[in-house]
This record gives structure tokens, sequence and C-alpha cells, in this order.
């Protein structure tokens, strides 16, 4: 039978115990001590031969008295202090720690075979003594190309080299890490992060390069430093002292001299009065380098000029001025075009307005610029085409002398009296309300009222003949025997008007007339003879009042 | 001297003699067209055409009228200067 699982043997239970007083049977002793070599040769000899078939399973132990350790020595060996914890102990002190995070060795490592870590170096040599003393480093061990041992001809990582405060001496000093952390490159003695003991050349360099200092700049540098750059941008220089920068506070010397050109602008203080040369107008000076007068400049938005007076200027505009005097401050000649006359005198005036110097001035005679000086109703040249006057016009006697009216000329026209009216020959004189009724020989104060319309006309018409004399009349019309029309020329205002019609064939005979129609254009009238039948009669007056 | 003729409504023809003073300002045929009733035709004759004997004898045929039709106006046209 063999041993449980807690490794227990037992005998086999059908033939055991042996009962007392009975008799042992080889079937008993055969089965039994079979059982019992099975369970021998199961078990591990102490010669270690056979070797194990499973699993060896120790007690834990401690690091002082490890679970596997020697007869000889029973400090030094493994033990399990914890779950997943396997440590190396010798002389009952930990030397090697196994966990779960790989594998911890307390003390010096020596390795006379290839360090190979794949995963990297940290933390495996943390004491400040562990230097490496004697022999080679291998460089494949740390990343060099060549696998043989012995000096590595090129070293390069790839990766970050973490830690590691101690020296560093490659080449004795050629190149150097002392434990501050100064780099030396051809010495071994570094003063600063990087002490090259020759000559460096690099193709770029970045920093602020503060704290930089014992460079040769007066002998050793050479080439142009842009501004860009910080430097001036120029190889040459002239004057002594410092260098002006853009926020010195007061530029003291040198003088600015005589730039071609600069912005001043803020710029305060400038003695401007020691200044020479001239400051145009559209720079904000005056454009001159004379003056004359005192005071204050006069500006364009200065509230009132009092003085200077205006002088002699070559050109202005004075729009909206007022107050001008006019009569006693202004000489000179005000241009046509300027609404003048361009002259000093009224006779060079008429003139230059193109008018006879002296006489009467006709709408012909009197011409203008181009302005619209004096009748004209366009702004041309050209004769006066309209005088129009409101009031205060006079004339003297005889000023108009000369423009006489007629039926065809505008011009001065005399009054006739009463006799000349009456006469009726003048033919320039007109009639007046007066002398109209004493040309028309009517006394009194009666009114006056017309005739519109007359004709003398013979009504036989036995061959039609014009009417013997005739006034706003077109025609006579003859209707029939004794039966006329009388057509107006001008029609009446209205049919209300007065016909005093008369007819009569001879001295002796007599003729009646009788009224048929009045209307505005018309009036018709038939004659009869003196019994009263309608005739034709050769006599015929007609006078139309209204 | 021309005049003008034209039918009055009895059937009597009308004689209608100018003035000198309106041929003068305006011709015959304006003088026509003003003083010839509205919408009566009338013609421009010679004064020695007409007849000799009593108007009420004359008989006017209408289609010989064919000078013109009196007009509405009884004025003369404005003159143009």
């Amino acid at each position: 039978m063999p041993r449980n699982g807690s490794g227990v043997y037992s005998l086999p239970s059908a033939t055991n115990p042996v009962v007392t007083a009975t008799t042992i049977t080889s079937t008993w002793a055969n089965s039994t001590l079979t059982d019992v070599g099975d369970a021998l040769t199961g078990s591990v000899a102490r010669d270690g031969s056979g070797g194990m078939t499973g699993a060896l399973r120790l007690a834990d132990g401690s690091i002082a008295v490890p679970g596997i350790a020697f007869s000889a020595e029973t400090t030094t060996g493994l033990s399990r202090p914890t779950t997943n914890v396997l440590v190396g102990s010798v002389g009952g002190i930990e030397k090697l720690r196994l966990n779960a995070s790989g594998a911890t060795v307390t003390g010096t490592l020596g390795v006379t075979g290839l360090i190979t870590a794949t995963g990297g170096v940290s933390g495996a040599v943390t004491s400040s003594s562990a230097t490496i003393t004697g022999g080679t480093i291998d460089g494949t061990a740390i990343g060099g190309t060549t696998a043989a041992a012995g000096a590595f001809t090129t070293l390069s990582y790839t990766s970050t080299l973490t830690g590691g405060t101690g020296v560093i001496n490659i080449g004795s000093g050629q190149l150097y890490k002392d434990a501050s952390g100064n780099v030396g490159v051809g010495t071994a003695s570094p003063t600063q992060k990087l002490d090259v003991n020759g000559t460096a050349k690099a193709t770029t360099f970045s920093g602020s390069a503060s704290g930089l200092t014992g460079l040769p700049l007066s002998t050793g540098v050479s080439g142009t430093l842009p501004v860009a750059n910080g430097g001036t941008g120029v190889t040459s220089s002239t004057g002594t002292g410092s260098t002006v920068l853009s926020n010195s506070p007061t530029l003291v010397s040198p003088v600015l001299g005589t730039p071609s050109s600069g912005n001043l602008s803020s710029c305060t203080n400038i003695p401007v009065g020691s200044a020479t040369g001239t400051l145009a107008v559209a720079n904000g000076g005056t454009g001159v380098t004379t003056s004359t007068g005192t005071g204050n400049n006069v500006l364009s938005t200065s509230p009132v000029l009092t003085t200077p007076n205006l002088g002699t200027p070559s050109a202005a505009v004075l729009t909206s001025a007022t107050g001008l005097p006019l009569t006693t401050g202004v000489t000179g000649t005000l241009p046509i075009a300027n609404g003048g006359t361009n002259a000093t005198t009224a006779p060079d005036a008429r003139t230059s307005l193109g008018a006879a110097a002296s006489g009467a001035v006709t709408a012909s005679g009197l011409t203008q610029g181009t302005a619209r000086l004096l009748g004209r109703t366009t702004a041309s040249t050209g004769a006066v085409e309209e005088l129009t006057v409101g009031t205060g016009l006079s004339l003297s006697a005889g000023a108009l002398a000369g423009v006489s009216a007629s039926d065809t000329v505008v011009g001065v026209v005399e009054l006739a009296t009463s006799a000349e009216a009456q006469t009726g020959t003048d033919t320039t004189r007109a009639i007046t309300p007066s002398t109209l009724r004493g040309g028309l020989n009517a006394s009194g104060t009666a009114p006056i009222y017309a005739c519109r319309a007359w004709v003398n006309f013979d009504g036989t018409l036995s061959t039609p003949i014009p009417p013997r004399g005739n006034g706003n009349v077109s025609s006579v019309t003859k209707n029939g025997t004794g039966d006329y029309t009388l057509n107006f020329g001008v029609g009446m205002p209205d049919a209300n008007y007065a016909a005093l019609v008369t007819s009569q064939t001879s001295i002796t005979a007599s003729a009646l007339t009788r009224f048929v129609s009045a209307t505005t254009s018309n009036y018709r009238f038939l004659t009869t003879d003196s019994a009263g039948g309608v005739a034709n009669i050769e006599y015929i007056m007609v006078g139309i009042f209204r | 001297m021309q005049v003008i003729i034209y039918n009055q409504d009895n059937g009597i023809p009308a004689v209608v003699v100018p003035t000198q003073e309106a041929l003068d300002a305006h011709g015959i045929e304006a003088i026509a067209l003003k003083d010839v009733p509205f919408g009566k035709p009338f013609k421009i004759i010679d004064a020695a055409d007409l007849p000799t004997t009593p108007q009420e004898t004359w008989v006017v045929n209408d289609a010989d009228l064919t000078d013109g039709v009196g007009a509405e106006s009884n004025e003369f046209p404005e003159v143009q200067p």
C-alpha cells in the first residue's frame, strides 16, 4: 500500500495486524513484505541514488536557518521566508533574494562571464564604491558592437542610462564623468558640466548661454553678428562710450548729429530753440526759417483774428467773412468774374461791363462777363435779357432820353395832352384815362361805352358786294328777302348788347326793322318797307353797343 | 367777289357776304367755317354767278355744297404770331 498524501505508510489492512496466537503464514508474509518493499522502493535513498521521481517539498526554514542547509553548516542554504520569495543565506545572512520582481544580490556581484541585461540596468550598481577595476568590459554587455571581450570600440545607448552618480572614466580622461555630474572631454578633472580640453566643434548651439564667459571676443571671434541675433550687424564703429539701446532712459551723448531720417515720436524736451533747418508744414512746422511780428501763431480755427493784419496776401479765401471795410479799407479792382466791375470809376465800370462810358445804357449795348451781374437770366455772356428793379430805382431827368417808344420799340413814352388826343395825329404820345375822354370829344363825366361792332351795307344784294364799311363784322348773311344776319368778327361777351339798326331806301321812303335773334356771335334782323312787309333795303346801318 | 352759300333749314339758300376786314385777316374759308351754321355744307362761289331772282326761288342741291361744313365754333381760330 503506498504512502498517503501526508507521506504516512500503513501495512495492508486485510492481513494486518496479525491476530495473537495465530500462525503467520507465507501468504501474510509474502504480501506484507512485498508491500513494505514497494514503499521502501518509493522513498529517497540517503545517498541520493535513484533520485526523486516527484516534487521535493521541504520545510520553509528561515534566513537564519534555511530549509535547505548543510549538515556542516545549517545557516547556509535556501529558505522560503514568505510566499513567492526564495532567499539564499550565507552564514544566516541574506545574500540573494528571488521574488516576482526579480533577483536582488546583497554584496559584491562578481561575474566572470557576460552580464546580459536585455531589460536594461537600473539600480543594480548603487554603491558609491562600486568600481569596476581590473579586466575589461565586454562592449556587448552594455550595448557595444564587439562581441569579444576587450576594450569596446563603440559605445552606444539606445535607451536612457539612469542612475549612477559615480565616476565614469573612459580612456584615462578621454571621456570623464565625475561624481558631481561634470563631464570632461580630454580631461579627468572637469570643473563644469562640460569641460573640453581642446577644440570643440558643433553644427548648432542652443541654450541661453547665460554665464558664458571668457570668450576671446576681441581676438578670437570673427564675422558679423546680425542684429536679429543680438549683434549690431556691422563690423565697424565710430565714437566711444556705451551702446545706446532702444529703452535707454536718457540719451546724453553722443548727439544725434545729422541723421538723414528718424522717428522722434513721443520725444519731449527737444531744444527747439537752438534747432536749425526748416520743419515742413506737412511735418507740423511752418515751412519757413524767418518770421516777423510777435505774439502767438494763428491757427485755422482761431476764434477771432485781431492781429496781425492780413497785409497783402497773394491769395486767400474769405468765405463768410463779414465786416470788411469796403468803403475805406479795400483797394484795387474786383474782376467781373468775381462779381465786380473790374474798374475803379463809374465810366470805367460801364466800359468794363460793355456799355458806353456815358449816356443811356441800352439792352444791346450792355453786356457782361460770365457772371449774372446785370440783367442776365443765365450765367453766360451776352446782351442784357431782363432788368428787374424792386424799389429804389430813380432816374434823373433825361436819363432815358433818346429811347422813345414806338409800335416796335420798348422805350420812354410821353403822355399826350387832351388837345393832342383830340387832334389824333401824334404817333409817339400815350393816351391817359383823362385824355382819352378828350380824344373822344366826350365832355362831362358820364361813362363812355364803345361800339363793339358796326356795319353799313346794301341790303338789296342783287349783286352781292362787300359792306360799305364795317368794324368787327366778319360777314353779312342774307337769309332771304329782308332777312339778314350780322356775324361778329369777335364774339360779344354776352347776348345782352344793344343793336341800333337803321334802314332806308331813299330820303323820302321809310323803312322799319324787326329783331329776330341775338347771340354772342351774330345778330339777326328783318327789314320792312313802310307798309311793314319784308323787303330788301338798300341802306342798312347797324351798330352794336355793350 | 366771292360769297358763301348754304341751305337753311327752311330750304332757302343763304348768301354770306364776307367783309374785307375779315377777308384780310382770315380768308374766306375761315369765314365760311365760322359764320355758316354748324353742320351745314357750304360752297364758295363767285357773286356774279348768283341768280338775279329772289333767293326764295333758288334751289341748291346739297351735293353741290362741297367746299366744307360749318364748324361748331363761332370764333376764328387763334392766329399764330
